[in-house]
């Protein structure tokens, strides 16, 4: 589905030249699920966003399906790859309405049955008619996330770029989100590459997980593998045990003080 | 040893679609311990927190039947008063230090303010005292940081100083509004362990508010749980897995677990007798949902 080559992305102008991605290679096939984890500032959102065209510059090759993408990618890319963003804050436009967030969509698509597109795409991601007519600020954040994700399902893409899709939700609202996504990778068959920096959420929600540090793929894993802690690399290893919540307060002066 | 003592807490803000109650009488009692305060976002876990240092701003309303700092009583005391208490005998960290640290004022002169507001002390001293709070929280090059500004500063080190400028006053109650939630988990377990060392060293009390309940459950000695304005949950943070409200189980269980792998995720089916008395928030939800 997706093939990344060598793929290298640098910031910055003559004087300061910072590569945020360096050789960079992974594969995708269709109908998985693709995971990246990393801390923040490894390059990982910025790999998702080269591969949908937010970023020029870059080096190296970027294939959908056997072919090749070039700078200014075309409709039928967008058709194919949607993106769902970190934020369902940022991510809507605070004074358009659902129903208009979709119907832009899906008129820059060139689709012709948008009311009836529209009610599926919203009973789809479980919101319902009656936030048709809703603006972004009279959504909670899960439902807002919901609509995010009608919006990029909208021109039936098959290769989904999820970026932190629940990071800036509740536990418990990002349970919903996730089972919503699983449920639709099956009912769709999408394929998923997923962005995150919480391990438990890329382990539940992906086949493979790639680990990223300081803008390189360190090591490409099976989640299977991961699981039973199989990693060749240290930083990994060290990321696992970091969010494993590893560190214990120990139980030290605090109960002596509460003796006196 | 007791060192702050809440009873019945309420904190109301007023809207356009009538009263929201962000806290609905909360009680509770803090020594010389970890205490974590779990809950979710608009539960009014942070609410507390300003409430306990009056900083809840009109037309927000506290009251309480009683909030008291040992034998002090901070409801009754005058604004003047306060000044005393607030930031010297019970600090706060805020969840992102670099928007919560003034940004046209240097890091060095952020924190002589503090010593200069709180003790007598010259400037050069307050500038001696505040390189050497830097290197207590491991800030090695100082006198760099101590002239640098905030938004020259990474997200974990912002979080240091601000926990440096905190504690520096030697307050007895440190209250931690999402303190790491904004940092990676690497960064994340050092500012953690630099809270508690501090902690322990000087015998305070903390108030560690968070929505991560596996965090606060290996972190804190005790937890409470907060549903809508309402403590719903109490107990030992080593009794987590105990724990019987079936709000905290549905927590619990809706977590991804890197360990045991499952197909679907369970949701929280929320119950509306969770919390009491909570018609106007009901309310509002009715409208945003």
């Amino acid at each position: 589905m997706l093939r990344v080559e060598n793929l290298g992305v640098w910031f910055g102008g003559r004087e300061v030249h910072i590569h945020a991605v360096k050789e960079v290679s992974f594969q995708v096939t269709t109908g998985s699920s693709f995971g990246l984890i990393g801390e923040s500032g490894s390059g990982k959102s910025t790999i998702l966003r080269a591969i949908v065209g937010l970023i020029r510059n870059l080096s190296g090759e970027i294939e959908i399906d056997g072919s090749q993408l070039c700078v200014a990618r075309s409709k039928d890319f967008y058709k194919a790859v949607q993106m769902v963003f970190q934020d369902p804050y940022g991510s809507l436009h605070p004074r358009q309405t659902v129903d208009r967030v979709l119907a832009e969509t899906l008129h820059l698509h060139e689709f012709t049955d948008s009311e009836k597109r529209i009610q599926k795409l919203l009973d789809d991601v479980g919101l319902g008619q009656e936030f048709r007519f809703r603006y972004p600020h009279q959504l909670s954040g899960g439902q807002r996330q919901r609509v995010s994700i009608a919006r990029a399902l909208a021109p039936e893409p098959r290769l989904l770029l999820l970026d932190e899709p629940t990071s800036a939700l509740d536990v418990s609202v990002q349970a919903e989100i996730l089972n919503l996504l699983s449920d639709l990778r099956e009912s769709r068959g999408l394929t998923y590459l997923l962005v995150s920096h919480d391990i438990p959420v890329v382990a539940h929600m992906c086949d493979v997980v790639g680990f990223m540090k300081h803008g390189k793929l360190v090591e490409t894993v099976s989640t299977a593998e991961l699981r039973r802690g199989n990693m060749l690399h240290d930083y990994s290893r060290d990321l696992l045990l970091a969010s494993g919540y590893e560190y214990k307060s120990q139980p030290g002066p605090l109960s002596e003080f509460n003796q006196q | 040893m007791t060192l702050l003592k809440v009873e019945d807490l309420q904190v109301r803000f007023p809207t356009h679609n009538g009263v929201v109650d962000a806290v609905k009488g909360v009680s509770f009692t803090l020594g010389r311990e970890r205490l974590g305060l779990v809950g979710e976002s608009g539960s009014g876990k942070t609410a507390i927190g300003r409430a306990i240092l009056r900083l809840i701003r009109p037309p927000g309303e506290i009251s309480a039947n009683r909030i008291s700092l040992g034998d002090s009583d901070l409801l009754t005391m005058s604004e003047r008063e306060f000044g005393q208490v607030r930031g010297r005998q019970i600090s706060m960290v805020l969840q992102d230090a670099r928007y919560s640290l003034n940004p046209v004022l240097s890091v060095g002169e952020q924190i002589s303010e503090a010593f200069l507001s709180h003790s007598r002390i010259s400037k050069s001293d307050a500038f001696i005292r505040s390189l050497d709070l830097l290197r207590s929280v491991s800030i090695s090059n100082a006198e760099r940081v101590l002239s640098a500004y905030p938004h020259e500063l990474s997200g974990g080190m912002a979080q240091r100083i601000m926990i440096a400028m905190m504690v520096a006053p030697q307050p007895q109650i440190l209250i931690a509004d999402e303190p790491t939630s904004a940092l990676d988990v690497s960064v994340q377990r050092k500012v953690l362990r630099l809270i508690d060392d501090l902690v322990k060293d000087r015998g305070m009390g903390l108030l560690f508010i968070s929505h991560d309940l596996n965090l606060v459950s290996e972190y804190c000695d005790r937890i409470m749980v907060m549903y809508r304005g309402a403590i719903v949950d109490e107990c030992r943070a080593n009794e987590l897995n105990r724990a019987v409200h079936p709000y905290t189980q549905g927590l619990l269980k809706c977590m991804p677990r890197f360990e045991s792998p499952v197909q679907r995720l369970q949701t929280l089916d929320r119950d509306p007798s969770w919390g009491i008395g909570s018609d106007s928030i009901e309310k509002i939800d009715h409208v945003t949902s």
